[in-house]
């Protein structure tokens, strides 16, 4: 005992028999209060300072443990620096001393991530001090009003939000800001005491990992754990209080790109809006249409407002087809002197359909026959255009061209005679922007763009080749779909650019590959899988006309399609 | 003697009195930048003495105007027969109410707690929840006069529509009140907010009259380049559709340029 005391801290201090330690001695707490109280006060009185370890103040107890004597965690004579490793009270030992009161709560401990970390001599794992502090344990629970419950989580935090600790270490790296990103989390920040804290879900003593089956939060025991305080749980609210880092890992890849659009104003993955763009691009670039008829409905699909999805969709044709354009120039395949004409004509129709159209609204409801009038046109333009060049392919004809119709040869005997030497025409100026007009016209009254019509008129009315009609109509429709993403703008401020931005990245890519394999097609070829999605378009339409809504009352969006 | 006295004193003092009726809103200012995705807004506060049901509303800015239409039947197509423009009704709508009742469940069973508020809120001139705004729209047809019952059916529809958004919305029992008269709830703001200021009013309801009435103001406004590009679009739209068609026809000018020096 003697030489005990001789190397113990406090062998400076007068005697008390305070240093007995050992057994718990409840009953005698008052007294040897009474009497640690004695040996502080004598020693200050002393003028003999407490040799506590360095950068650390010796303060009497306080707290649940304040009837304590200090004899019964350091007992007697021994060292009260943590760091010791032969003291009671050193970092490998603390959850022993404190179990010999806490059974139960040291063999939660020790079957916990905490206590397996520390058992295996991990000097980070914490111990009963780290959470509950040492000479100043608070009570706990629920219900209690104490300091050490109602900041729980910031106790936790200490490690959990810790830079330096999560830099050299496996924790999870956000949960304590997941956490207070929550309900519960938001809730304790503004004072809700009775809103749950850290224990309440991941438990006090015996906290494991959430793979673990035996955690309070493995899918098997989650919605038990939240039964302690809802008496309903349903997988939204669990959702709902996960830690931002859980939601992270839960969400798919769509949720997690998402961006805000302007003027769309809504969020959405530019990734997924880039593999539509690249989708239609393709189809531009083969086919030599803008692919509004696809790219609309897949925006409103993907949560862009409808007027937003069709003014912006214009914008994106621009690109496309300006890609599309730009290699089919390359092979020659773009008649620019016929496509002039026909833009000339077809922006002349198109202003003349829409003053048609405003007029006819005007008279009652117009929709019905419009719609009706769009499939029926769909289903002749691709009905014949798949008789057309399944005949020709088949009959492996040398020219792979449709035979030049009447029309054809009818405006090569009137006046005002043009030669177009990259189609290999010569015909009356008058052809080429008559068609643009009327199919300016009927784009306007369809509300689409006019490349389904458009390619069929140059292919079987104008009489170009196939190829280099379809180079000509994406030039056509690099103009045209120009000039309605300006007017949209301005008239009816729906173009979003960023939106727009992310449809180019994709478009242009798209369109280069469209051209490529409309290299490897002939011409009766492009005109047979044209016809194909034409006919696929037009089921889609009727489909939609047939199929009773699933609510009667709609927003009143303006039609798209180029 | 002294013990006594101060018993005596202690007799004297009043008791204590009830904390001050308020409504706290946490954020106060919602920042719409590119990584926008939708805000929770938590609401708190202290109801009155005595309060029973908490009920809360928050309305975004108002919208201009609206064109419905409805759909209809015609020969074996469904098309929109009939045309409405309504107006007068916030874009964002959502209402908590508390339920005593249902403490600890998920949804409420009963439908009747709005009725019961709207009751008590009746002598006030306010009503709230689908009836509210039924009583705010103006609703006029496109497509000649209204007839019986179609403005009602409109409504109705354009709150399921902007339900759907998650825009408009009624959650019973979302409002957490506790013994002492403390509550909490909150506001999910979808990221199709629009911008603008919100008005948040927190009415506190005893068993037969309004107690009390909060108030609190939240701001969404867009930052950085939502801003930039929303404002540049409403307010120089040519040089906004210019720099579009310029952009559009660069990036496809440059994808051509590209893919002829790759080689295709």
């Amino acid at each position: 005992m003697k030489s005990c005391w001789r190397h113990a801290v406090h062998a400076n201090l007068p005697r008390t028999d305070g240093h007995t330690g050992g057994r718990p001695v409840v009953a005698r707490r008052r007294s040897l209060a009474l009497a640690a109280a004695v040996v502080l006060a004598l020693a200050a009185a002393a003028g003999v300072s407490a040799e506590a370890p360095p950068g650390r103040a010796m303060t009497p107890l306080q707290g649940v443990h304040a009837g304590l004597a200090c004899g019964e965690c350091h007992r007697s004579g021994s060292r009260p620096d943590p760091d010791d490793r032969v003291s009671p009270v050193s970092a490998k030992d603390v959850p022993t001393s404190c179990g010999r009161c806490h059974q139960a709560q040291l063999a939660a401990y020790q079957a916990s991530s905490h206590g397996r970390g520390a058992a295996a001599g991990d000097g980070l794992a914490p111990t009963c001090v780290s959470c509950h502090g040492s000479h100043a344990v608070l009570p706990v629970g629920p219900d209690v009003d104490s300091n050490f419950a109602s900041r729980i989580s910031l106790t936790c935090a200490r490690c959990h939000d810790d830079p330096e600790l999560l830099r050299h270490t496996t924790l999870p790296s956000a949960a304590v800001e997941g956490f207070e990103a929550t309900f519960h989390g938001i809730a304790r920040f503004h004072g809700m005491s009775d809103v749950a804290g850290c224990p309440a879900c991941h438990g006090a003593h015996q906290i494991l990992p959430a793979k673990d089956p035996r955690s309070t939060l493995s899918s098997a025991n989650l919605e038990h754990t939240c039964h302690a305080c809802h008496l309903e749980v349903t997988a939204a609210m669990v959702a709902k209080v996960r830690h931002q880092e859980g939601r992270l890992q839960t969400r798919t890849l769509l949720d997690r790109f998402r961006v805000y659009f302007p003027v769309a104003q809504v969020a959405a993955n530019p990734l997924l809006i880039a593999g539509m763009g690249a989708l239609v691009g393709f189809l531009s670039g083969l086919f030599g249409v803008g692919g509004g008829f696809l790219m609309t409905p897949l925006l409103i699909f993907s949560g862009i407002p409808a007027a937003v999805a069709a003014a912006t969709d214009a914008a994106q044709i621009t690109a496309g087809a300006t890609s599309g354009a730009l290699s089919h120039s390359r092979i020659g395949n773009v008649d620019f002197k016929m496509g002039l004409f026909i833009v000339g004509g077809g922006w002349t129709g198109g202003f003349a359909g829409v003053q048609l159209v405003r007029v006819l609204r005007s008279l009652g409801n117009f929709d019905f026959f419009l719609k009706l009038t769009y499939v029926l046109v769909l289903g002749l333009i691709g009905l014949t255009m798949l008789r057309e060049g399944m005949r020709t392919w088949r009959s492996r004809a040398q020219t792979g061209e449709p035979s030049r119709g009447a029309l054809t040869v009818l405006f090569a005997r009137l006046p005002l005679q043009v030669s177009f030497p990259r189609s290999g025409l010569k015909t009356s100026a008058i052809l080429p922007v008559a068609a643009g007009f009327l199919v300016g016209v009927l784009a306007a009254f369809l509300g689409v763009g006019g490349g389904f019509i458009m390619l069929p008129t140059m292919i079987y009315i104008i009489g170009i080749p196939t190829r280099v009609a379809v180079g000509t109509d994406l030039f056509q429709i690099v103009l045209t779909s120009a000039n309605i993403t300006w007017q949209q703008a301005v008239t009816n401020h729906t173009v979003d650019v960023m939106l727009a931005v992310a449809l180019f990245v994709g478009s242009v890519i798209g369109a280069q590959f469209g051209v490529m394999a409309s290299r490897r097609l002939r011409g009766e070829q492009i005109r047979v899988f044209l016809a194909l999605i034409v006919l696929v378009v037009m089921a889609i339409l009727l489909v939609q006309l047939l199929t009773p809504p699933t609510q009667l009352i709609d927003f009143a969006s303006g039609g798209g399609g180029h | 003697m002294w013990v006594l006295l101060a018993l005596a004193a202690l007799g004297a003092l009043p008791a204590a009195a009830p904390p001050p009726p308020r409504a706290e809103v946490d954020p106060r200012r919602v920042e719409i930048s590119p990584t926008f995705l939708g805000r929770d807004l938590f609401l708190y506060g202290q109801a009155e003495a005595g309060t029973r049901c908490v009920l809360a509303v928050m309305e975004g800015p108002p919208i201009d105007s609206v064109r419905l239409l409805e759909k209809g039947r015609v020969a074996l197509f469904w098309l929109g027969v009939r045309q409405y423009r309504l107006s007068g009704v916030p874009g964002v709508y959502l209402v908590n109410v508390s339920c005593p009742l249902c403490k600890g469940l998920a949804a409420c069973r009963h439908a009747g707690v709005l009725e019961d508020c709207n009751r008590l809120l009746l002598p006030h001139r306010v009503v709230v929840g689908p009836d509210g705004i039924a009583a705010r729209a103006r609703v006029s047809s496109l497509s000649g006069p209204l007839r019986p019952g179609e403005e009602e059916r409109v409504v109705q529809g354009f709150w399921a529509l902007q339900k759907a958004r998650n825009l408009y919305g009624l959650r019973t029992n979302a409002i957490r009140l506790n013994g002492q008269g403390a509550f909490y709830h909150t506001f999910s703001l979808p990221a199709s907010a629009p911008d603008g200021r919100y008005r948040v009013t927190t009415y506190f309801l005893g068993d037969d009259r309004l107690l009390g009435v909060e108030s609190n103001d939240v701001f969404v406004r867009k930052t950085g380049m939502v801003e930039s590009l929303s404002r540049l679009a409403a307010r120089r739209p040519g040089a906004y559709g210019a720099l579009t068609v310029l952009i559009a026809v660069a990036a496809g000018w440059l994808a051509g340029t590209l893919f002829k020096r790759g080689g295709h």
